[in-house]
């Protein structure tokens, strides 16, 4: 079981191979021209061994990588195995089904020869800035309308650039030099891995890498099962639903079974697929389930084959959470990332010390301003902004953080660099964060103006933003309550849908109201110097403070009158009902 | 204590040239650096840091200097400082009480960050608080564009409401930063003289003067920081400055800015965190000076391993990689991103959390994990026997025989090898079935790739290739883990200075006066206009010549330029230095000295895209001192000066074997010997493996070079 190296040659192994592949991150992240590779986080660089298991991957990236990457190196594997490749080949595919469930992430792999032997394979998965078709939005109804598939085949072969290849890719994509800017970039972050890992096997005379995979796996694997078997086996479920899209609400269903140091994911009995572009394919499904797992049963741990070994997720063919081909998908994080919390929510009662409720940073919240400015340049500008964190057992959530994607916040600075747009203001929203014992993360409350002499006279920007939590609010766990809704207002007008686009015109507003983190136990039971904190900094309202809290304030709305207070708690506590006691 | 015996002290006694005097706090010890410029000649002392007013030790070192050199302080040109001051005050959260004035809409830029996360799976992850909480800070009328115009003109009825406000709590420091005052701080100035009036005698820091570049949260936490740490430095500062007067020094005291450069103790309290990373921006300049004098310059990596962290700094042809900012005082698992960004120019340290303090254990997967944690001075490593129980690397420097129990520091410590044996099989050897001596093996083996890792990662993102460098080793556990460190990293020579364990206070004694600014300016090449860029150039050498000056009214002073430059759509800039003798090349020229840079880094580079200019830099500095190192006698075979034998760990024999023990002191100029060896001095033990050859340079500095792998 514990693999048949030494532990402390194993220790020195490891760390030089999670050090090849975040340095291989490092290089991409640094010549990435996509915004989505380098403030996103949207990539991963991984190893795998000769069999197509996956031992190093990147520390940094998004969780969307975590479980699909596997199954991508297998299916390229199958396409091209050992005899088909030669020094110099590099492959590459972007199938939804293959790789991380829509087209804009394009895989590049790169077999490792070492004496004419294919002995492990670089992997690099990654955003791309653009990748043709409509742009994310959650109006397409077939993967046809999403942009350029790009099957598996060889990108590079022995060496040289598949020239068919990259022409292709040109011709289908509106930022043709970054797309094959990041393409090149990718290429190069996996000749960085094959360079370190072949120094590796020099230094240190190996044939190959099996024993070393083998140790790291196995290790891994022992270690999140020795932390599942610390929990009580036995099968948990719930039933949310998390948006409507045509009216229609999205249901997600979940069973998730402890068993034998295992843990299985499955989502049967979940909405089927529809003709949006919200589906989401198996791959990513699995990455957002894996990812919440292992946050809860071994957060520390790298992640590789082992962890994989002891998570399975499953989920019906043709369910929203498996949509078979050639359904819609480019917008899949605005149903995938919302797994997570729903398996936070089910495990609480069975892990109370290892969940935390849900967060306003899913999904993400994002606006694309376009147009021509007075000065005749076109701009195309991106802006994200994300809710509070979700409250967890020892600590308030943190306030705008992103979860479960990883995204870097462009200064405003910047951004008003970048299009004639103000931020009036950007700020923390008061109130918005689910009351609970430890209170979620604030939102924030932003308001965006077009600037009165920045476009051509009679002229105007285009806008779309997307968000989320109008209809739903952010869960709190284990008592808590939810936080607060999100709204967008552009023009004065309030969206029903996210994902929509609008016109303005010099001095009309887009106005973002996110929400916090949902709250973690009951919020009677909040400590009085935290509730004066909040009073204090104003984030929380004396009304707030006693509709939620229970705290009674005198005039000045900071200072708490004790006394009111414990009488005030201590009636609701007589009056809860058993069902909205905290049942931990 | 002097460098080499009896027969200099003597010598030292007896001239009367000038003396420069470093002096450098730590965690634990103060290290003085007392040379004479005339003669080359250094002498060094040390003295436990007083935490509660640290410049009590520094006075205390210096009056030990005055006890030996009679006349010492009247002789003395000047005294340069480096301290963990700032540093401390940022970690320890003891600054000033400290308000924010802020556009209004953006009181909370300082507490909404970066909206990241700095570990994709831990829900538990913190932030520091901020250092402004939020009824502090407060939201004033005005606005200025991107473009640098005022839209609104700063609010004066506004600005007294929020100084009364900021008054009414008692504020002991002012930070002031509005959007866009890097491209005009128009309003920010305006604020800071009505804040003369409305807040008489409280310092005001505005964030267009402490760090004029883009970016509304670094810019904040940095001005914040500075207003947070002002009070203090000046109080420091002024103390300092009065005591050494007392002690008859009339000259000047100099402070160690983070990015290498000495300055004036005026300029330290109107920008305190310029020098919250002195005395790491010392231990680069030892190290430069070090390598140039032993004829390596090209290609230099300084490595200083102390008791919690392990730091390296890329060198070239003399000059120190900078960075453009700095994290302080993280506050979850010593996690990058878990900390205060600060933008200050900075030595490009990378620094992990591996020193001889670093806790060994058995980690969920099996293996032993060495650091980050630390026992610090207080308990310590458990060989220390002052409660500590946990393993430490030093303890297992001690079981490997690299340690002599009856001679740490000079035998002012005894070390408990018991205790240090029993603390690595409690918590290793038992848990894994190893042997202590194999436990212990393990932890040094596994600290020494965690060092050999990052600095792997740090070299490879600065397109340096380590098997063309020469390393430097110092700190406290620098010169023990070197020759293992440079094997990892395949680098064929290593340079020990002499007291290795306070090579940083010499550091100060080489330093040059210096001054760094930044400012942005961010537009496209093709539209750059090289009159515009030329005249920030001059404003920006005007002012930094000014506070240059301050620190040396009599030198000549010379500026460097460089400009920050990407391809459009990329994030990271390239920072391009300017060759000094073309100061204003053209269009085309900049684009091919951006390529040459950014191939040297990536190794390709983009004919079709367009570049983009971010921001300007520029560094007003003088000529280094001339510190001509008196040199050593030499005759004397290595052999007069070997004081015994030991048993000790070899890992290209992998067990123990019989080691030469040498008193580095006792070594002369042209000495010459070979691994296994162990040459002890007081500050440092410097571990040689088999097949390593040492020589002894004229300086006294330990050549190696490791056997080829």
């Amino acid at each position: 079981m514990q693999g048949s190296m030494d532990p402390v040659e194993l220790e020195i192994l490891w760390t030089r191979v999670t050090a090849m592949v975040d340095e291989a991150a490092t290089a991409l992240v640094r010549t990435a021209f996509s915004s989505i590779i380098r403030d996103a986080n949207d990539y991963a660089c991984a190893l795998f061994d000769a069999d197509y298991n996956l031992f190093a991957q990147s520390t940094f990236g998004g969780p969307g990588f975590i479980g699909s990457l596997p199954v991508t190196m297998r299916k390229m594997g199958e396409a091209y195995p050992p005899q088909a490749l030669n020094p110099g080949d590099v492959l590459i595919t972007n199938d939804p089904w293959i790789c991380t469930g829509h087209l804009n992430d394009i895989a590049i792999v790169t077999p490792i020869l070492h004496r004419s032997r294919v002995v492990a394979y670089a992997a690099c998965c990654a955003h791309q800035a653009d990748i043709g078709g409509r742009i994310a939005v959650a109006e397409t109804r077939e993967v046809f309308e999403e942009g350029l598939f790009i099957p598996i085949l060889k990108l590079m072969e022995r060496g040289e650039p598949n020239a068919t290849a990259f022409q292709f890719i040109r011709a289908n994509v509106r930022v043709p030099d970054y797309v094959v800017g990041d393409l090149r970039a990718q290429v190069a972050a996996n000749d960085v891995m094959r360079r370190r890992l072949l120094d590796l096997m020099r230094e240190h005379g190996m044939a190959d890498i099996q024993a070393l995979s083998r140790s790291i796996l196995d290790r891994t694997e022992a270690a999140v099962r020795a932390s599942i078997r610390r929990f009580r086996e036995g099968t948990h479920r719930g039933e949310v639903s998390i948006d409507t899209f045509d009216d229609q609400p999205i249901t997600i269903a979940t069973a998730v079974t402890l068993k034998d140091g295992e843990v299985h994911v499955d989502y049967t009995g979940s909405t089927p697929q529809i003709a949006k572009g919200v589906n989401v394919c198996l791959n990513y499904t699995a990455s957002y389930t894996t990812f919440a797992v292992k946050c809860a049963v071994s957060p520390l741990l790298p992640n590789n084959e082992g962890v994989l070994r002891a998570i399975k997720v499953s989920a019906p063919e043709g369910s929203i959470l498996n949509a078979r081909f050639p359904a819609a998908v480019n917008a899949r994080g605005a149903v995938g990332q919302f797994l997570p919390e729903i398996i936070f929510g089910t495990l609480a009662s069975l892990m109370p010390q290892r969940v935390m409720a849900g967060s306003g940073g899913a999904p993400v919240w994002a606006q694309r301003y376009s147009g021509r400015a007075r000065n005749g340049r076109r701009f195309m500008l991106t802006c994200v902004a994300r809710g509070g964190f979700g409250a967890r057992p020892t600590s308030d959530g943190v306030s705008t953080l992103a979860f479960p994607s990883n995204t870097n916040a462009a200064p405003v600075e910047v951004i008003e660099g970048d299009a004639p747009i103000v931020f009036e203001k950007k700020e923390l929203r008061r109130d918005s964060a689910g009351p609970g014992k430890y209170r979620g993360g604030f939102g924030q409350h932003v308001v965006i103006r077009v600037r009165d002499d920045a476009l051509p006279d009679g002229g105007h920007l285009t806008a779309s933003a997307k968000g989320g939590r109008f209809h739903y609010s952010v869960p709190g766990v284990l008592g808590g309550h939810g936080a607060p809704k999100g709204a967008i207002i552009a023009n004065g007008e309030r969206f029903e849908v996210s994902g929509r686009q609008v016109i303005l015109g010099p001095g009309s507003r887009m106005e973002l109201l996110l929400p916090g983190g949902g709250g973690y136990g009951d919020p009677l039971e909040r400590d009085l110097d935290l509730v004066r904190d909040d009073l204090r900094s104003g984030l929380v309202s004396p009304e707030q403070a006693l509709s939620a809290y229970g705290v009674v304030t005198d005039a000045s709305g900071v200072h708490i009158d004790v006394a009111a207070t414990e009488r005030t708690r201590a009636q609701r506590k007589a009056a809860q009902t058993p069902s909205a006691a905290n049942p931990a | 204590m002097w460098e080499n015996g009896a027969e200099q002290r003597q010598a030292m006694t007896s001239f009367g040239g000038l003396y420069r005097l470093g002096c450098d706090i730590g965690g634990t010890f103060t290290d003085f650096y007392l040379v004479n410029t005339a003669t080359g000649e250094v002498a060094v002392e040390k003295c436990l840091t007083t935490p509660d007013d640290p410049s009590r030790a520094v006075l205390e070192g210096v009056q030990r200097f005055m006890r030996r050199i009679p006349g010492l302080m009247a002789q003395t040109r000047c005294v340069l400082h480096a301290t963990t001051l700032v540093i401390n005050a940022l970690i320890e959260r003891k600054g000033a009480r400290t308000g924010l004035i802020t556009t209004r809409g953006f009181r909370d830029v300082l507490e909404i960050g970066r909206e990241m996360r700095y570990d994709l799976y831990d829900i538990f992850i913190e932030f520091p608080p901020p250092l402004v909480p939020r009824h502090l800070r407060c939201e004033v009328e005005e606005r200025t564009y991107q473009d640098g115009s005022i839209a609104l003109a700063l609010d004066a009825t506004d600005l007294a409401r929020a100084a009364e406000q900021l008054r009414r709590h008692e504020i002991e420091s002012i930070g002031v930063c509005f959007l866009h005052s890097y491209a005009n701080p128009q309003n920010e100035r305006k604020a800071k003289a009505l804040l003369r009036d409305l807040a008489p005698g409280i310092p005001v820091s505005i964030s267009s003067e402490v760090l004029p570049e883009v970016g509304e949260y670094e810019r904040t936490t940095t001005t914040v920081a500075n207003a947070y740490v002002q009070p203090l430095t000046t109080r420091y500062t002024s103390h300092l400055s009065a005591g050494l007067r007392q002690l008859g020094f009339e000259r000047q005291l100099l402070m160690m800015l983070s990015s290498g450069g000495m300055t004036s103790v005026e300029t330290a309290a109107e920008f305190p965190l310029r020098i919250v990373e002195s005395g790491p921006a010392a231990g680069a300049l030892a190290a430069a000076y070090i390598a140039r004098a032993a004829g390596y310059a090209e290609h230099v990596l300084a490595f200083d391993m102390g008791g919690t962290t392990a730091k390296g700094c890329v060198i070239r042809d003399g000059n120190i990689d900078k960075a453009a900012s700095f994290e302080a005082a993280r506050v979850h698992r010593f996690k990058k991103g878990s900390g205060i960004p600060l933008r200050i120019p900075v030595i490009d340290i990378m620094e992990i959390g591996a020193g001889g303090g670093s806790i060994a254990c058995v980690d969920e997967l099996g293996l032993i994990r060495v650091g980050p944690r630390s026992a610090g001075a207080e308990p310590g490593p458990a060989c220390y026997a002052r409660g500590g129980r946990e393993p430490t690397v030093s303890d297992a420097d001690l079981v490997l025989g690299y340690l002599d129990a009856d001679h740490f520091l000079g035998g002012e410590m005894r070390l408990d090898l018991d205790a240090a044996q029993a603390a690595i099989d409690s918590a290793i050897a038992r848990a894994l079935s190893l042997s202590t001596a194999a436990a212990a093996w393990g932890i040094h083996e596994i600290v020494t790739e965690n060092m050999a890792a990052a600095i792997r990662i740090h070299m490879a993102e600065k397109g340096a290739d380590p098997s063309r460098f020469t390393m430097v080793a110092f700190g406290g556990a620098g010169p023990v883990h070197a020759y293992a460190l440079a094997c990892r990293l395949g680098i064929r020579r290593i340079l020990i200075p002499s007291s290795a364990g306070i090579a940083s206070a010499f550091g100060l004694l080489v330093s040059p006066v210096a001054f760094d600014l930044v400012k942005t300016r961010r537009v496209g090449l093709s539209d750059l206009d090289p009159a515009a860029i030329e005249a920030l150039f001059i404003d920006m050498e005007n002012e930094a010549k000014r506070f240059a000056e301050r620190a040396d009214p009599a030198g000549e002073i010379s500026c460097s330029r460089s400009l920050d430059l990407c391809y459009c759509g990329q994030g990271y800039t390239v920072n391009v230095p300017l060759p000094a003798a073309e100061p204003r090349p053209d269009k085309a020229r900049i684009r091919a000295l951006f390529e040459h840079a950014y191939e040297t880094l990536y190794g390709r580079v983009y004919a079709d895209m367009a570049v983009e200019l971010i921001n300007l830099r520029l560094v007003a500095h003088s000529p280094a001192p001339a510190v001509a190192l008196r040199k050593l006698e030499s005759g004397r075979p290595a052999s007069a000066a070997m004081k015994g034998r030991r048993a000790a760990y070899s890992g290209r024999s992998n067990g123990f074997v019989d080691h030469g023990v040498y008193d580095r002191i006792r070594l002369q100029a042209g000495a010459a010997l070979a691994g296994p060896a162990i040459i002890e001095e007081r500050e440092a033990t410097t571990i040689v493996d088999c097949g390593g050859h040492v020589l002894v340079d004229e300086h006294g500095t330990l050549v190696i070079e490791p056997r080829e792998a």
